[in-house]
């Protein structure tokens, strides 16, 4: 586990997200307790048999819960606190835009995914989010990697999928 | 929400530790990832668990998480 000290750990931390950029999003989809998952990039197919037949992306972004607002410099699109089936409709924007910015904020922690189709998702950290000891999001990144972030400013970068034997 | 979070969470380490697993349920995030998004669309078909609301119970959580890990476990095997 490693800490976000300075502008230094911030451009480490930055290496291992900057991938994402230029990846577009083809798949929005929910996980347990409103967690907000895009896939990003090359499909892959889900690996448990009990997704048989359903694919994921090669990169994976997860608010794990933290909340978040998608906005356009039009319009208010959309924000953690709406009903999930309201939110896949609204989300549907995403569908197909690339990413074009991975921005990690320090001090605040919030993360600012920035769209080609002018869209902005931030994510956005509050104190009750620490409460609980996870992480503010996730993101899954090719070769079975994982960027995980928060609480407060930790971060580690490790293996996804070791299996124990 | 993060409540609900961490609750699976503590379901899905719980079964990762109880069924062969010890050590490795942070690793595991790829398999939990998948699991979170089973378990959402099993709700969101109408699969109602026997807690408040129809969520599911911990021990509920546990048992699908067993199976779940069962599942990859027998095609890590064939």
């Amino acid at each position: 586990m490693k800490e976000v000290k300075n502008s230094c750990d911030l451009r480490k931390l930055s290496r291992t997200t900057e991938g994402v950029v230029g990846k577009k999003c083809w798949k929005i989809a929910f996980g347990y307790g409103g967690e907000l998952h895009l896939h990003f990039g090359a499909k892959l197919p889900c690996e448990n048999p009990k997704l048989s037949g359903q694919e994921k992306g090669e990169w994976r972004f997860n608010t794990c819960g933290t909340s978040w607002t998608l906005s356009s410099p039009r319009t208010w699109v959309a924000s953690s606190s709406a009903d999930e089936k309201v939110l896949l409709t609204k989300l549907k924007v995403l569908e197909d835009a690339k990413v074009v910015h991975f921005e990690i904020g320090i001090p605040n922690n919030i993360v600012t995914v920035a769209f080609d189709n002018d869209c902005l998702l931030r994510v956005i950290p509050g104190p009750k989010d620490d409460e609980f000891k996870l992480p503010y999001w996730e993101l899954f990144t090719p070769n079975h990697m994982i960027v995980s972030f928060g609480p407060g400013r930790r971060w580690f970068y490790r293996r996804s999928d070791v299996f124990a034997k | 929400m993060k409540a609900d979070i961490k609750r699976f969470n503590d379901a899905w380490n719980y079964a990762c530790r109880t069924y062969g697993y010890r050590g490795m349920a942070s690793e595991m995030r790829e398999m939990r990832f998948e699991f979170s998004e089973y378990i959402h669309n099993m709700k969101a078909s109408g699969y109602m668990g026997t807690g408040k609301n129809g969520d599911f119970t911990f021990q509920e959580l546990v048992n699908m998480a067993k199976e779940f890990l069962e599942a990859m476990k027998n095609r890590k095997n064939k």
